[in-house]
């Protein structure tokens, strides 16, 4: 009998010593090269640093990126990258590998200015209808094949039409033609100053027409003409490794190496980050603001857009949502700070007018400077269904960290003017399902997509556009400023233009703004490395000479 | 090899391969088709359930995938496009006629046959599942013999307890306090990440395996204690002690065979409840499997990978209970 016991004791001994030898740190894969970029003391307990309330500044340590490039970084992806192929809908993260790992005509600097990439120089006719561009010369993709300027033009055509594809800046495209195969002229009905912006995004990745025919895993490993391509995995891949394209056009990178894990717990993402298994994570819970790791920096970051209140115009102005002074009402009796700091930590800041306020055509127009006035509130509510007080339903996003705690502090400031909330939490694909078939008062909604500002206001004030729809919003005033915006002869008249959009825009209120639209970044890396892109979700990595 | 007479007797051709003839033949053969027949209806049943509840939930494929940036014209375009244009019936059909060609679809997420998309998510999963089995049993048959022989003593009392305490504690708590402990504090195990085939996934898996077990160890280990047990009073055992059979012959002979019938049919049980499982571990530990994938796909409304990942499982878990069932069967005779 002891002998049998004696060896069942063995067997649980050998299978915990086994399985603790399996995960043995030197099988940790850590490059030396950023061994050294982050600093040495990793702290791997994050609770015990929450307890020490280490506040890290938004400065990287002094040794961080003293020696370049770096090897390899890692970078922590929210979701996964099921496809290259932007013929096919992707979200965030999949747009995202795609810039990295693909080539554009034009790619976007830290500030979201589009630098010509594979365009060389190019040059608008006087009356902005013809925009020649010219690619480097002797381009070639990661592989060595020869890049054309027919592959710009098969590479366009493929897309234009697609579902996913973005079609605001390039409806006014009627032609395009490669002369030569240097050269690629595009031919407008309109003039459209913001096309650029179109090339750097990722709907146009450049692909030779031949080999994506020829092959129908093509976009399993597609050839780059961009920064990186794809060395290790394939899109579905947990991991996939970019390795620095030998023949990019403006390389070499700093960064030789990017492997992209993709994490989509984001509570996974910040211990991932803390321990020091990945160098950079786009979106951290608000909470751990500051409290990570030494060695981690963490600062708010604004995506591009807003988080604001949308409501259902198709209610009639006899409801509460449908009436236009209860809007106006709504708005003033929200205390935007206190949202921000209840159910944001602070990351995302208060609203001040309808623009994020870093974007240059932002204009302070939100009544009170967007502060709380609820004696205001209470006047204009007299006359209207509201005025000896209602009900709403206010539906929110259960699987958007802190809408949810917003919609309750909505609820507690809207209280105060006897407009009583029900909320109404749902996930992302049933609440778009509901307001799809118009079956909702008013949401808590995110505005995305980021700048040229034209494009992100048009997305929720002209019909046919994502949340115009939503909210029913039809105004033939507000279709003509945009046109108005669109053929602006330069910068003064454009931001006048946007300015009587965004006027309009809070006079008919459809949508309210409540909070900039910001999310935690942590990175372990210098920003003149690696950085997200201002005011959208797209990541910014620098050459050998941006960096230098 | 001797062999007690009270054990159950066998039949003479025992050990030889069944002449399948006359009635014995027929019987077997009805039996094959009876059980074919379940698998079929199960089968069938599984995927029709998965057909329907997924387009029970409200949500549009098309206005989740292709987000803020596509117009209501570019959201139609792609419902034609992804063939959710035809009434469900219209749906049903074309998706059964797939499977007859031995397609389960097309992903609407990322346009790969959901085949391939099960290919590559399966191999997480089925590791996960076969490292928590081994360990599992591995822990659980010695505690299980322990816990029999010795229940009256101080370590039957221990293990009933800590067998109760760990059955009642779910797996999402244990799993995050295995996270926080293990990876976190210890760094014995990476909190995501996972890459690698077998051997270098077991870094990844281990810890996840082991939370895993914390239920299925105490199941496993009580009914092969209660089995033992039960065999303990069997005359047959007291036979092979009168008879001083050598204690590696009486242990696997005499208690462990006759015992393991229970269990083995429970742990095709097991498995399916670690598919179902494994959804909420791979989400905590972040594995690439098919929970995972399932999750991805319900979240993003994508029709044909639920139905096939749901149509997988169900076969999945028939398969193993049949053979689960049949080893059963050859283990104790009596079964059959």
């Amino acid at each position: 009998m002891k002998r049998s016991s004696l060896l069942a004791m063995a067997m649980v001994l050998a299978l915990l010593v086994s399985s603790v030898a399996g995960c043995t740190p030197t099988e940790r894969i850590v490059e030396k090269e950023v061994e050294k970029v982050v600093t040495q003391q990793v702290e791997k307990v994050v609770t015990k640093e929450v307890e020490k309330q280490v506040v890290v500044t938004a400065t990287p340590e002094p040794a961080l990126g003293a020696k370049l490039p770096i090897a390899k970084m890692r970078l922590a992806l929210n979701g996964p990258v099921p496809t290259m192929d932007t013929y096919l809908p992707m979200l965030g993260p999949a747009g995202e590998a795609v810039l990295l790992a693909t080539g554009h005509l034009f790619r976007f600097d830290k500030s979201k200015t589009p630098l010509p990439d594979l365009v060389d120089t190019y040059s608008i006719s006087a009356d902005g209808l013809v925009w020649t561009m010219k690619l480097h010369a002797n381009l070639k993709y990661h592989d060595g094949t020869p890049l054309k300027a027919a592959d710009v033009v098969y590479s366009f055509n493929r897309i234009k039409d697609a579902a996913p594809t973005n079609k605001t800046l390039i409806k006014n495209i009627t032609n395009v033609e490669a002369p030569d195969n240097q050269t690629v002229v595009w031919t407008l009905s309109q003039p459209e100053r913001e096309l650029p912006s179109f090339f750097a995004n990722y709907f146009c990745a450049i692909h030779p027409q031949d080999k994506v025919e020829a092959d129908k895993d093509y976009f399993m490993h597609p050839l780059s003409a961009g920064c990186y391509y794809i060395k290790e995995g394939k899109p579905g891949d947990p991991v996939i490794v970019l390795a620095e394209n030998p023949n990019y056009v403006h390389g070499p990178m700093a960064i030789q190496t990017i492997e992209l894990v993709v994490t989509p717990d984001m509570t996974s993402r910040t211990l991932q980050l803390g321990q020091g298994d990945v160098d950079f994570v786009y979106e951290l819970p608000p909470a751990v603001r500051g409290v990570l790791a030494k060695g981690v920096s963490t600062s708010p970051f604004n995506i591009g857009g807003m988080i604001g209140l949308v409501f259902n115009l198709r209610m009639g102005e006899d409801t509460p949502v449908g009436n236009n002074k209860v809007r106006q009402a709504i708005s003033l009796a929200l205390d935007r700070d206190e949202i921000s700091t209840k159910a944001f930590f602070g990351v995302a800041t208060a609203a001040k007018g309808v623009c994020p306020d870093t974007w240059p055509e932002f204009v302070p127009l939100l009544a009170n400077g967007g502060k709380q006035d609820l004696a205001a509130a209470k006047a204009l509510l007299a006359g209207t269904p509201c005025e000896n007080g209602c009900d709403m339903t206010l539906q929110t996003w259960s699987d958007r960290g802190g809408w949810p705690e917003a919609a309750t502090v909505v609820k507690e400031q809207l209280a105060k003017i006897n407009i009583n909330v029900t909320i109404d939490s749902v996930t992302a694909g049933v609440s778009m399902a509901r307001m799809d078939k118009g079956d909702f008062e008013f949401c808590v909604g995110g505005m995305g997509l980021g700048r040229p500002a034209r494009i992100w206001l048009s997305n929720q004030y002209v019909p046919g556009s994502f949340w115009t729809d939503k909210a029913a919003y039809k105004s033939a005033e507000m279709v003509a400023l945009f046109d108005q915006a669109a053929r602006a002869a330069d910068e003064k008249q454009y931001l006048e233009a946007t300015t009587k959009i965004q006027e309009l825009g809070l006079k008919d209120m459809p949508l309210i703004p409540m909070l900039n639209r910001n999310v935690l970044i942590g990175t372990r890396l210098p920003d003149n490395v690696f950085a997200m892109v201002d005011g959208s979700d797209i990541f910014w990595t620098a050459t050998m000479s941006e960096a230098q | 090899m001797e062999r007690p007479s009270e054990l159950p007797q066998r039949t003479a051709n025992e050990g030889t391969p069944i002449r399948l003839g006359g009635w014995v033949s027929r019987l077997a053969g009805n039996r094959l088709l009876q059980r074919l027949g379940s698998i079929l209806l199960v089968t069938f049943g599984v995927m029709l359930i998965a057909f329907t509840l997924i387009r029970l939930i409200p949500g549009d494929p098309a206005s989740i995938l292709l987000g803020e940036g596509a117009s209501t014209q570019d959201r139609e375009a792609f419902r034609e496009l992804l063939g959710l244009k035809g009434s469900l019936v219209q749906q049903l059909a074309a998706y059964v006629g797939g499977i007859l060609r031995g397609s389960l679809g097309t992903s609407v997420e990322s346009r790969q046959p959901v085949t391939q998309f099960i290919a590559s998510r399966l191999p997480v999963t089925l590791s996960l599942i076969g490292v928590t089995i081994s360990m599992a049993l591995v822990l659980a048959v010695p505690i299980g013999i322990l816990a029999a022989i010795y229940r009256r003593t101080w370590f039957g009392h221990l293990f009933r307890i800590t067998a109760s305490a760990l059955v009642a504690t779910p797996t999402f708590f244990s799993a995050v306090v295995a996270i926080l402990l293990l990876a976190i504090h210890f760094n014995l195990a990476p909190v995501a990440g996972y890459r690698g085939n077998f051997p270098a996934n077991l870094r990844y898996l281990w810890l996840p395996a082991l939370v895993l077990c914390g239920v299925q160890v105490p199941v496993l280990a009580r009914v092969l204690q209660s089995s033992i047990v039960d065999t303990l009073e069997q005359e047959f055992v007291e036979t092979a002690i009168v008879r001083g059979l050598p204690r590696r012959t009486y242990v696997w002979r005499y208690l462990l065979r006759p015992s393991l019938a229970p269990t083995i049919a429970l742990l095709g049980y097991i498995i399916g409840t670690l598919l179902g499982a494994c959804v909420i571990i791979e989400l905590i530990f972040n594995l690439p499997g098919i929970g995972t994938g399932l999750v991805q796909a319900v979240t993003n409304r994508d029709y044909p990978t639920v139905q096939g990942i749901v149509f997988v499982f169900g076969m999945i878990v028939v398969l193993v209970n049949t053979s689960s069932d049949l080893v059963s069967e050859w283990l104790d005779p009596r079964l059959r």
